[in-house]
């Protein structure tokens, strides 16, 4: 079957009534949990997991799974941009410019932004699992240890230049997350470190209750105690609730260039959405002429990496479809529900059940479409949200946070990890100190400790064959490149500043 | 001062919340361990029955666990609800699970883990903390090397790297198949490197499959998809007989070594429910076990079945704690 044939015989079949009854249910249950932080796809897949098994065609399932998962994709930064609380790794960018515009009454236009982003990341997601699936199914194997460490050392250097006012105080926070991913049972060695005999400790510190915690509740008690912040919130008019042509202008390009990075990054082993999320904000920052902007409600740094998630997420159906590896938590039960149907992902999929592969690929457009018509009137009913008075809103997300971290391990000790981390981070935030770095080093702290441990065993402790490794060696260029070209740039600026102050 | 009094009555308030669902849970355990059910002929099951996996959604696990379940659904009148608990190789689930209402309503499926926690110091329970209802399933340790390896048997991988110093790929340390490929170097007698990944085997498969080790010990279930893409080929299983889906391959036991090493998933409730309630989960799980479905279901995955009732669950983790205690000394684990 060829393309053409292929996604015309797809769509035959995702627009069967009760496949599109399938997918609207699933990007509907997918909206609806990506809102609220903490419930994510993965506990309402497993949910449905058995009810899809009882259709009569098994691409009716797939459809509803693969729906709540690229569907809360869409929810996932309401929360930040109106409350500045990340349901997930991969919105922790979003807080940073997201909630600043909300808190100048540009909310709507922010969260207008965010699904319009998603939607076209989506279909250029697709796009290129429709063509480019099997050959591009080869790249996530050829990405080893070595390839991710370099690729880790690339997206801690760019890290550095997140947050912009004090580069010292952002690597700090760095330091302390990538601490902070080191607790718990060496996966190497099986020794415990720095977990006190607690059992809970042993399984290492999840990254939500942290993130809920510096965000969430560290912006609830702000908000108690200065209560000066309280009033500053406009009244947000009709108009408001759309970007305005400045806006969509400023943000097309982000949105491109996000989605696809995103993919791209989303093919390769790890935590594809959050690593894309950052690369993308920095990638914005770096080519904006108002670098000053970022950081206080620029609407680049909304739609870059909300673009870049997005797509990465249907990226990473490439490596899960084409070769049967799943890299995340929700790629696992999708597998998991076409194991239990008998359908083996992988390359025989495109031969033995090309039906399924199509199906999903043409319901996924129809999806995003049904997103998009779904998530753009939400926006007034949210924007409302962000002007509800703090004394009624903060208790209900106070809620919110306790059930969402919760629900991630059903487990009261994340409770206590989360409301001990606002209080930190509510000093944290006194001082000036970013925690967005810290939160990115905690998730990618372990898994690039243990890319660094695996390269020096793979490569008999020498890491200068890194270069011998072409995919590393051109990770490791750019690096070095865009080291000098930073130093660089700040050597003649102030050279300029000295000759201008001589003269 | 003033300006902190929110902050105070906030934390309080959060405090206090916190400390009511956690007195709750533990009230209730102690009034329950002090006056275990008296009634006679039981009604039971009268509410939702909780089934943890300690394990990620999407693992082994928890496809083998949602399996049973569904055939298990038949038999009992209340839904039965599957909540991960992941955390520290089935550790986490453990802990709460001894301090879980013995009520029948908390259920919770493990693995080989159970014997092992223990014995590496993990946490200080092990299967006689538990009140086992069946043992459902089991799956051996493989080994696989990728496609383009040259090496087409067992004996031709060991007989390598009896001289040369090879890379083996497999699971975190205390995890059931970095024990058996510990062992497994040990029995052969060779010369490797092991290379570690957490999270279960899935992620040192992906690494084999891309060809950046030369061989990964995981389970055929975590294999599979690999093996019949022709990513990985299957050198020998670690179990006591062949695996279904992989008929052709031998054990390792035929290539003439001493070893196996599998991980076996029971199902467990805690210490003291009462007996009448037992009977009627064994009956239902027992039911489920025996089904074709469920059996045909795990088969096709790479899994095999296994059946055991309670007290022969017990005989059967005795036996094994002493095979890993052996194992662990013997590789210098412990």
């Amino acid at each position: 079957m060829n393309g053409l044939e292929g996604i015309l015989n797809g769509f035959s079949q995702a627009l069967t009534l009760v496949n599109l009854i399938a997918c609207f249910v699933g990007v509907l249950l997918g909206t609806i949990i990506g809102v609220l932080p903490g419930l994510g796809p993965t506990a309402t897949m497993s949910l449905l997991l058995p009810i899809t098994l009882n259709f009569n065609e098994p691409v009716t399932g797939l459809i509803m799974l693969a729906g709540i998962w690229y569907g809360a994709q869409y929810g996932g930064s309401t929360t930040s941009i109106l409350v500045n609380i990340p349901g997930e790794a991969a919105s922790v960018m979003t807080c940073i410019d997201g909630n600043q515009m909300a808190k100048k009454g540009r909310a709507g236009a922010a969260l207008s932004i965010a699904a319009l982003a998603s939607f076209i990341a989506g279909t250029v997601g697709i796009i290129g699992l429709q063509f480019f699936a099997p050959p591009l199914a080869k790249a996530a194997l050829s990405f080893g240890p070595p390839e991710y460490l370099c690729l880790m050392i690339l997206a801690f250097t760019l890290l550095t230049n997140l947050t912009g006012s004090s580069p010292t105080k952002g690597l700090l926070m760095a330091f302390v997350g990538f601490f902070l991913g080191t607790i718990g049972t060496d996966s190497q060695t099986g020794m415990n470190r720095f977990t006190l005999g607690s059992a809970d400790l042993m399984g290492g510190i999840d990254f939500l209750p942290i993130a809920m915690g510096l965000f969430g509740i560290a912006e609830i008690i702000s908000v108690l105690i200065d209560k000066e912040s309280n009033q500053q919130l406009e009244k947000v008019r009709f108009k408001d609730l759309f970007p305005n042509k400045e806006e969509l202008k400023r943000s097309s390009k982000p949105m491109f260039r996000g989605s696809i990075l995103g993919f791209f990054i989303g093919l390769i082993p790890g935590p594809g959405p959050t690593i894309s999320t950052f690369i993308s904000y920095s990638l914005e920052k770096r080519l904006s002429k108002i670098k000053d902007q970022f950081g206080k409600g620029a609407v680049e740094g909304v739609a870059g990496p909300e673009a870049a998630n997005n797509s990465a997420v249907t990226g990473s159906l490439v490596p899960l479809l084409a070769l049967g590896i799943p890299f995340a938590p929700p790629a696992a039960l999708l597998l998991a529900g076409m194991r239990m149907q008998n359908i083996e992902a992988g390359p025989m999929l495109f031969q033995q059940f090309p039906n399924v592969f199509w199906g999903i690929v043409a319901s996924m457009y129809l999806g995003n479409i049904m997103l998009l018509i779904l998530n753009l009137p939400l926006v007034g009913f949210f924007a409302k949200i962000a002007s509800i008075k703090p004394m009624f809103l903060m208790p209900v997300v106070s809620i919110l946070c306790l059930i969402g971290v919760y629900s991630v391990r059903n487990n009261i000790f994340d409770i206590w990890i989360m409301l001990l981390a606002g209080i930190i981070g509510f000093f944290l935030r006194r001082k000036n100190y970013p925690v967005a770095p810290l939160i990115l080093a905690l998730v990618l702290g372990p898994t690039t400790e243990s890319a660094f441990r695996n390269s020096l065993t793979i490569l008999n402790g020498n890491l200068s064959s890194l270069f011998e490794r072409p995919i590393a060696a051109v990770l490791l260029a750019v690096t070095i490149i865009y080291l000098i070209a930073t130093v660089g740039r700040k050597y003649i600026k102030l050279k300029k500043l000295n000759t201008a102050v001589s003269k | 001062m003033r300006k902190y009094s929110h902050l105070i009555t906030y934390l309080l308030v959060i405090a206090l919340i916190g400390l009511l669902v956690t007195g709750c849970g533990s009230k209730e355990n102690v009034a329950s361990a002090n006056a275990p059910d008296k009634k006679k002929a039981v009604a039971f099951p009268e509410k939702p029955i909780n089934f943890w996996i300690p394990y990620d959604a999407g693992g082994g696990s928890d496809i083998i666990g949602r399996a049973l379940v569904e055939a298990a659904q038949k038999n009992l009148d209340k839904p039965i609800v599957i909540v991960n608990k992941p955390g520290t190789s089935g550790a986490v689930g453990l802990k709460e699970l001894y301090n879980a209402k013995n009520d029948g309503y908390t259920l919770l499926t493990n693995t080989t883990t159970i014997v092992t926690h223990k014995l590496l110091g993990t946490i200080p329970y092990n299967h006689h903390d538990y009140e086992p209802i069946i043992t459902f399933n089991y799956e051996p340790g493989s080994i696989a090397v990728p496609a383009n390896s040259p090496y087409k048997d067992i004996k031709e991988f060991i007989d390598y790297a009896k001289k040369n110093k090879v890379k083996i790929a497999t699971s975190a340390k205390g995890g059931i198949w970095n024990i058996a490929t510990q062992a497994f170097i040990k029995q052969a007698g060779i010369n490797a490197d092991v290379v570690v990944e957490g999270g279960g085997g899935a992620k040192a498969v992906v690494m084999a499959a891309g060809g950046h080790v030369d061989a990964v010990v995981a389970s055929p279930l975590e294999m599979f998809t690999q093996l019949k893409s022709g990513n990985l080929r299957l050198l020998s299983v670690f179990g006591p007989e062949r695996v279904d889906a992989f008929s052709n391959v031998p054990t390792f036991k035929e290539a003439g070594y001493d070893l196996s090493i599998t991980t076996t998933r029971p199902l467990l409730a805690p210490k003291g429910t009462p007996k009448e309630v037992l009977d009627v989960l064994y009956k239902a799980f027992k039911t489920a076990a025996e089904d074709p479905k469920y059996i045909k279901t795990i088969k096709d995955m790479g899994a095999m079945p296994l059946l055991l009732g309670p007290e022969e669950t017990i005989k059967f983790f005795d036996k094994e704690e002493k095979v890993m205690e052996k194992i662990l000394k013997e590789s210098g684990q412990i």
